[in-house]
């Protein structure tokens, strides 16, 4: 039979929510660091 | 095939697998990404489990197109098909990280090239140049962000052949493509940004 769209559990398989700001990477806090040093304005 | 109505059901399933995925390869090479995901996504997951070989020559496609369309892969899938040339990109395009990205472009070129998505996987730069700058907008965290301080992080990525006119036009192009709510002010040497989701996902953008 033919498997619909949503079907198979999709959950292990593709990544929605990399996007979102609730944690912080090691590359993030590296940037953050790195512009702070530049004498930008840090939030 | 499209257009033979009922009789598409009589088709085998094999078929209709090999016609899905030749037919969404060609629309990732037309550029359209919605047909390509569609029918890339059809024939991953109406091939049969059995057939890891086939399944993980359809995700050489699919996966690229996903990623567009701001679908990571997870990194057991990579690893579970022997895709792990993927990781370092994919990781590189999440985390903004141009470095990571080129770096891992470059060490798996000749794999990328074999498999012909080295110049579409070169196309995820832009995307990960909206998540740096999204990064960097959040770390400033105003409105008004002097082109200055994206400078600072490309170079911090290692990125140092981009000069500010360059650096407008991307982020020109990455505004007109709906990935930045906002507007340059080129005498201002700015980019002023929407006060409200002035980085929309990139799945909500490409849906549109």
């Amino acid at each position: 039979a033919e498997r619909a769209e949503g079907e198979e559990d999709d959950v292990n398989v593709w990544e929605d929510n990399w996007d979102d700001e609730t944690h912080e990477s090691e590359f993030s806090k590296q940037l953050k660091e790195e512009l702070r040093k530049s004498g930008h304005q840090v939030a | 095939i499209d257009n033979c109505g009922s009789l598409y059901h009589d088709f085998l399933m094999s078929d209709k697998v090999a016609y899905n995925y030749f037919l969404g390869r060609k629309a990732m090479f037309d550029a359209d990404l919605n047909l390509a995901e569609k029918s890339l996504l059809y024939a991953f997951r109406n091939c049969p489990a059995d057939s890891m070989s086939n399944k993980r020559k359809i995700l050489i496609y699919l996966i690229p197109v996903k990623m567009f369309l701001g679908h990571m892969p997870t990194s057991q899938l990579l690893h579970e098909y022997r895709l792990d040339e993927f990781q370092d990109v994919v990781a590189g395009v999440k985390d903004g990280n141009l470095a990571q990205l080129d770096g891992a472009l470059a060490a798996n070129e000749a794999f990328f090239i074999k498999c012909g998505i080295f110049l579409m996987l070169e196309k995820l730069r832009m995307i990960t140049f909206r998540t740096l700058f999204k990064k960097v907008s959040q770390i400033v965290g105003t409105a008004q962000i002097p082109l200055d301080a994206f400078q600072t992080a490309l170079r911090f990525v290692g990125v140092t052949d981009v000069d500010m006119d360059e650096l407008e036009c991307i982020i020109a192009n990455l505004i007109a493509s709906k990935k930045i709510k906002g507007y340059l002010s080129h005498q201002h040497q700015k980019l002023v940004i929407s006060k409200m989701n002035a980085f929309p996902t990139l799945s909500g953008v490409s849906s549109n």
